[in-house]
């Protein structure tokens, strides 16, 4: 794999895990009894540019490395399923990522003091981490076996 | 809580509710009908692109659009709500879809 590949999947996932970790610090924090809104601002924003960083090395890896030369191995071995499945679903599924955190920025910034305040809000508010939470919690799951099935 | 803050995550809200909804629409449709997919394809140079391309600069701008009209178009909680069945019932649409694929469906 060239070094360009290398550095633009290393960074893809790193960054994919600060966004996960971000997601799970949002919904934990919410979870909590007494919510930080500095902290709930900053881990959003950190999510947001995580999530963004990981769709753009990651699109550069999947279009110019992966359709050509990683999918190949993966159909032709013992597990064409985490192509057929796991990256299918992932690639898309992901989208969904971005589109949330942006919300959760908007969210703490606009009217952080009132959805912290208002339990209907907090309640609401939560749902979506913990949803947001298991999406990415899946397409790390899906990523590792997708690795593993290129081996 | 009736003001211009509120006014925007109403609006962003609900373009978020439209995008997703419309990226797995686009997602399964591609995968049915090849004209899609191959539209997306030459017009974007990968049909993922061009679905990364539609779901998050449409999100933007469907958000700022209707931040910028002068009514909101419902009330912030519901469509809080609407967005979290619609988050999950599109992620299980596509994961429902792909397991089809992968695993029921006899592809000539």
């Amino acid at each position: 794999m060239s070094s360009i590949f290398a550095i633009t999947l290393s960074v893809h996932v790193i960054a994919g895990i600060v966004g996960v970790i971000g997601i799970f610090a949002i919904m934990m924090s919410l979870a909590g009894r007494r919510s930080s809104l500095r902290f709930l601002k900053i881990t959003s924003a950190t999510t947001l540019i995580s999530f963004l960083t990981s769709w753009f090395t990651g699109g550069y890896y999947y279009v110019l490395r992966y359709g050509s030369e990683v999918k190949p191995v993966i159909k032709a071995g013992d597990n064409p399923w985490a192509h057929a499945l796991f990256m299918e679903a992932k690639e898309h599924i992901f989208l969904f990522l971005p589109v949330l955190a942006f919300l959760f920025f908007l969210l703490f910034f606009l009217m952080g003091k009132e959805v912290l305040a208002n339990q209907k809000y907090k309640k609401v508010t939560l749902l979506l981490a913990v949803l947001a939470s298991l999406i990415a919690l899946f397409i790390t799951f899906a990523g590792v076996l997708i690795s593993g099935s290129a081996q | 809580m009736h003001d211009k803050n509120t006014h925007a995550l109403v609006s962003f809200t609900l373009s978020a509710i439209l995008i997703i909804t419309a990226t797995a629409a686009v997602t399964i449709g591609a995968e049915l009908h090849a004209p899609l997919k191959s539209w997306l394809a030459s017009t974007f140079s990968h049909h993922w692109i061009g679905k990364s391309i539609l779901s998050f600069a449409g999100f933007l701008i469907i958000g700022v659009g209707l931040s910028l009209l002068p009514r909101s178009f419902g009330k912030l909680l519901p469509l809080l709500y609407v967005l979290l069945w619609t988050v999950l019932l599109s992620s299980l649409a596509i994961i429902g879809f792909f397991y089809y694929e992968a695993f029921l469906a006899v592809h000539p």
